[in-house]
C-alpha cells in the first residue's frame, strides 16, 4: 500500500513538473534603474489587388525605457522618445523654419506605472508642453501632401 | 485590451504603451488560448467595434529564457456590419440629393451590406520575451484592413509596426 502510494506521489510530481515545462508566466521582475532601448518602426503598405501602389515609413522612433522607480505593487516608467523619421514627405521639406520646429518637437519624455507585474495602470505625467508638441506633430501630419513617387506602383 | 482610456493624449500614447506591456501579468500554457474581449477604433466610423481577441503561447526557449506569445484580433462582424450601415446612411441623410434619390441609394447599402461585408480588419501581433527579466525583445504588429467596395481590384492596407531592443 506505502508503495502504491509513493508510486502516486512520484507520478503527481512528474505531471506538475511536465506541465511547469509547458507554461510560462510573463510578469516584470525590473529593479529600479533598469533600463531598455527600443526602436519602433511603422510602415503602411497599399495594395490594389496584388499590386503594391503605396508604401510609406510612417514612423521611426528610438525609445528608451527605465524603471524610474520601483515600490510594492508598483512601477514607474519613464518613457524617452525620440522621433527619428516622422514621415517619409518630411524628407523633402526645405522651410529651415519648418525644420527648426520640427528639431523642437522631435523628442518626448512621459512616465506612466505599471502594477507589479508589468500591465499598464495610467499615464503620471501630462503637461502642456507635451500635449502641445503631440498637437503639433499631429497638425503637421494632416498638412503635408503625400509626395508624388509614393503614389506610384511599386511593383506591377 | 486590459482596461479602458481617454480621449486626447489618451488615444494618441496610451494605445502604445498599453500594446507593450500587454502579455505582462498572465501564465501561458502551451496549447491553451485565451480569448478576450476588446474594442477598435476604425478612423472613420464614430463609435469602437467590439472585437475578438484571441492570444496563445507560441513557443518556450528554456535555455535562452525567451518564448512567444502570439495574438489575434477580428472585430464582431455584426457589429462592424452595423456600425458601417449607419455611417453610410448618415452620409446619405445629410446629401444633397432628392428624397427619392435618398431612398434608392440607401435601399442600395441596405443590400450591399446584407449580402457581404464592406471592408475586414485583422490584427495579427508576436512577442518575444524575455520571461526571466520580463523584457521584451520584440514585438510585432499588422493591421490588415482589407476595403471591398466597387473598386475594379480590391483594396488592402497593411500597417506594420515593429519594437526592437537595441544592444
Amino acid at each position: 500500500m506505502r508503495i502504491h502510494l509513493l508510486i502516486l506521489i512520484l507520478v503527481a510530481n512528474m505531471v506538475g513538473s511536465l506541465q511547469a515545462q509547458d507554461s510560462v508566466m510573463v510578469r516584470a521582475e525590473w529593479q529600479k534603474g533598469d533600463s531598455r532601448r527600443y526602436t519602433m518602426v511603422e510602415e503602411q503598405l497599399e495594395y490594389a489587388g496584388d499590386t503594391l501602389v503605396r508604401k510609406d515609413t510612417t514612423r521611426h522612433i528610438g525609445m528608451e525605457l527605465t524603471v524610474a522607480d520601483s515600490l510594492t505593487d508598483t512601477f514607474e516608467i519613464s518613457c524617452f522618445t525620440v522621433n527619428l523619421k516622422l514621415f517619409d514627405q518630411l524628407v523633402g521639406i526645405k522651410d529651415p523654419d519648418m525644420i527648426m520646429r520640427l528639431g523642437q518637437f522631435s523628442s518626448l519624455t512621459y512616465r506612466y506605472t505599471t502594477d507589479g507585474s508589468g500591465s499598464f495602470l495610467a499615464s503620471t505625467t501630462l503637461t502642456k508642453s507635451m500635449r502641445s508638441s503631440i498637437a503639433y506633430s499631429l497638425m503637421l501630419a494632416s498638412k503635408i501632401a503625400p509626395h508624388e513617387s509614393l503614389v506610384k506602383p511599386l511593383s506591377s | 485590451m486590459k482596461g479602458t482610456f481617454g480621449a486626447g493624449f489618451s488615444q494618441f500614447y496610451i494605445p502604445e504603451i498599453q500594446r507593450f506591456h500587454f502579455p505582462y501579468g498572465l501564465t501561458y500554457k502551451m496549447g491553451d488560448t485565451l480569448y478576450y474581449a476588446d474594442e477598435i477604433a476604425v478612423p472613420f466610423l464614430d463609435t469602437p467595434v467590439p472585437t475578438v481577441g484571441s492570444v496563445w503561447l507560441d513557443s518556450i526557449d528554456r535555455s535562452t529564457n525567451t518564448c512567444v506569445v502570439g495574438l489575434h484580433t477580428v472585430p464582431d462582424a455584426e457589429a462592424l456590419s452595423n456600425a458601417t450601415k449607419a455611417f453610410f446612411k448618415n452620409i446619405i441623410s445629410n446629401a444633397s440629393i432628392s428624397e427619392t434619390e435618398k431612398k434608392e441609394r440607401l435601399a442600395e447599402i441596405e443590400t450591399q451590406l446584407q449580402s457581404r461585408s464592406f471592408f475586414h480588419i485583422n490584427t495579427f501581433g508576436e512577442y518575444h520575451m524575455d520571461y526571466e527579466k520580463g523584457w521584451p525583445l520584440s514585438i510585432s504588429f499588422q493591421i490588415e484592413v482589407q476595403v471591398d467596395a466597387q473598386h475594379p481590384q480590391v483594396r488592402r492596407n497593411v500597417n506594420s509596426i515593429r519594437y526592437e531592443r537595441v544592444l
